[in-house]
């Protein structure tokens, strides 16, 4: 098997007064697209930054292609980060943004060539003598990951990236993002608090909480297998019954009793949520309980009053220990 | 203009023309009029007082008082940059910031016999040095070009902490960051993004220190001993030993010319650096 391109062993970061990541161990192959995903305070940020080299770890090992890097500065780490607000220094144009780190390792001869070919991999040829203040949001945006990619580190790390776009754009500049990476085959370590970004970009991911590991897998079995209900819960909505979850999309809804194979309810429908896409029915159980199912609207009929059955596969089910 | 607005403008402009554009007016007569015997002035008009001032004597005062005012300048900078960095990146900004002001609670005038005690001949400084052994004659300190430049850089440096404190703290650290992330060494991040960033800091420091430097007389007064005049205290003369009105009102509209030159052609490339 591959080394791993980057390699946390029992991290911890300890801040006065509060833990904030809590003997994390990870391992990166080399070309993958990793996710990390929890909400603010999970102690994402955290580690992200001591892969960077902003935060010295308070305990545990890091290592960048099996060499130890945890106590080294940030300029002597061959890993670049993407910042949330870019930080492009905003007295240097396109141009010398983008130099500045080649510039740095005393880059000359192809110095020039280097520049081009990651201007043109960002599409921002013709911007290269504009100031940061002079380009639009998305621009700035790769104008950072041109800065960082032309360096080819080991690791690209990007810490929220997309959360500074505004809507429309994110999910287009989502499946740019995940081409560039395709195309460049640099190993990204992606820091989200959205799960729809982590779900639809990694090849694996962790979800963090309270700065521990709560899971780590693929985004199908993290969304399918949650292992905590704190997962489950975080990568979507769930309907809890009695311990056990199941995810509005799951649940369907008929006039008629459904094979006995699945798991059934009566319902009556009390108010149906359109979303656009898809349409929310929210329905109560003869127990008193609301449950949510989400349905296409092409098989909107229902209106409030209705009894229904509301079943699901027992496949569907997310149970937890 | 609306009544009301002329109405709450008034108390400024009563300000402004009494105490700034009247007293100007009176410099400007005195300074194109003929000096009285024992002070005043007299008739008849003369441009005369603006002719005196190409006299070599002269020039080389304003050239001794640029000097002089430049090098301080030039040390509050040296000094005051690092300060200013060390106070903004702090966590007890606000304790250093009143270290930084401190001296402004007692008068001037003793802070300037302080430095003439710390200073002369037989000063702290000189007995220490005598009784440690490291010389056996006093260093010549006090009365000198250096004292006065020592004075007014100890004088002066708060006005350059200040204003370079207030870009270094709305510096963006992400930006050091990013600089070290790229490769740069702790030198180059200073040189290439502290230094550049803070440079409307500078330039602001700059005239705040450089302006009254240029002006000084207290401070060349006392600490130059008289042999170390700058403009200032060429001005001073006219209007006591000398009794020169009019050449000393020339001399105080030639010194404002100049600064209010210098601030148009700093004020002027700052919009034009502006982002």
């Amino acid at each position: 098997m591959d080394q791993p391109v980057l390699d946390l062993r029992g991290v911890s970061k300890q801040y006065p007064g509060h833990l904030a990541v809590r003997d994390l161990s990870l391992t990166l192959r080399h070309g993958e697209f990793f996710s990390l995903l929890g909400p603010s305070g999970c102690g994402k940020t955290t580690t992200l930054r001591m892969v960077a080299g902003f935060e010295q770890p308070s305990a545990g090992e890091i290592y960048l292609r099996s060499e130890r890097i945890d106590q080294r500065r940030p300029y002597q780490r061959n890993v670049s980060t993407v910042f949330q607000n870019y930080a492009l220094f905003p007295h240097l144009t396109v141009q010398q943004n983008i130099e500045f780190g080649l510039r740095r390792q005393g880059v000359r001869n192809d110095l020039q060539k280097r520049v081009r070919d990651v201007l043109d991999l960002v599409q921002l040829g013709g911007k290269e003598a504009r100031l940061p203040a002079q380009i639009s949001g998305g621009e700035r945006q790769r104008v950072a990951l041109a800065r960082s990619l032309v360096l080819a580190p080991d690791v690209l790390l990007l810490d929220e990236p997309l959360s500074a776009l505004d809507p429309n754009l994110r999910k287009q500049v989502r499946t740019e993002l995940k081409a560039l990476q395709r195309n460049v085959g640099i190993t990204f370590l992606f820091v989200t608090h959205d799960q729809e970004e982590a779900l639809s970009l990694s090849d694996r991911m962790a979800v963090l909480s309270g700065g521990c590991l709560e899971q780590l897998g693929t985004p199908e079995e993290i969304y399918l297998r949650p292992s905590t209900r704190f997962v489950a819960s975080f990568l979507g909505s769930v309907n809890w019954m009695d311990g056990v979850g199941v995810r509005p999309e799951a649940v369907r809804l008929s006039a008629q009793a459904p094979d006995d194979v699945a798991r059934s309810l009566t319902v009556v429908v009390e108010q149906l949520q359109f979303l656009g896409n898809s349409i929310h029915v929210q329905a109560r159980m003869e127990a008193g309980e609301v449950i949510i199912a989400e349905i296409s609207r092409f098989q909107a009929t229902y209106s409030p009053g209705d009894r229904l059955h509301a079943w699901w596969l027992p496949s569907d089910e997310l149970r937890f220990e | 203009m609306s009544r009301l607005r002329r109405l709450f403008l008034a108390p400024s402009w009563i300000v402004t023309v009494t105490l700034i554009l009247a007293p100007l007016a009176v410099v400007l007569a005195y300074s194109l009029l003929t000096r009285g015997v024992y002070g005043g002035v007299t008739l008849p008009g003369t441009a005369e007082n603006y002719a005196r001032l190409w006299d070599p004597l002269y020039l080389r005062i304003v050239g001794r008082s640029f000097w002089i005012a430049g090098v301080s300048t030039l040390f509050c900078l040296l000094l005051g940059f690092p300060l200013a960095l060390f106070v903004a990146r702090s966590s007890r900004k606000n304790l250093y910031l009143s270290l930084v002001m401190l001296p402004f609670w007692t008068s001037f005038l003793v802070r300037t016999y302080a430095w003439m005690f710390l200073l002369r001949d037989t000063g702290l400084i000189n007995s220490l040095l005598q009784k440690t052994g490291w010389i056996h004659d006093p260093l010549p300190l006090l009365y000198n070009d250096g004292a006065v430049i020592v004075g007014l850089v100890y004088a002066y440096l708060p006005f350059m902490v200040l204003p370079l404190y207030a870009t270094l703290e709305r510096l963006d650290p992400n930006l050091v960051e990013a600089a070290a992330d790229l490769g740069a060494r702790p030198a180059a991040t200073l040189a290439r993004v502290i230094v550049p960033l803070s440079a409307p800091g500078m330039r602001a420091g700059i005239v705040l220190v450089f302006i009254p430097c240029l002006g000084a007389y207290l401070t060349p007064d006392l600490l130059g001993g008289g042999k170390s005049v700058m403009i200032g205290n060429l001005i001073q003369n006219q209007f006591t030993t000398a009794r020169d009105w009019p050449f000393g009102s020339a001399l105080s509209l030639v010194l404002m010319a100049i600064v209010m030159i210098l601030l148009w052609l700093f004020t002027r490339r700052d919009t034009e650096g502006l982002l």
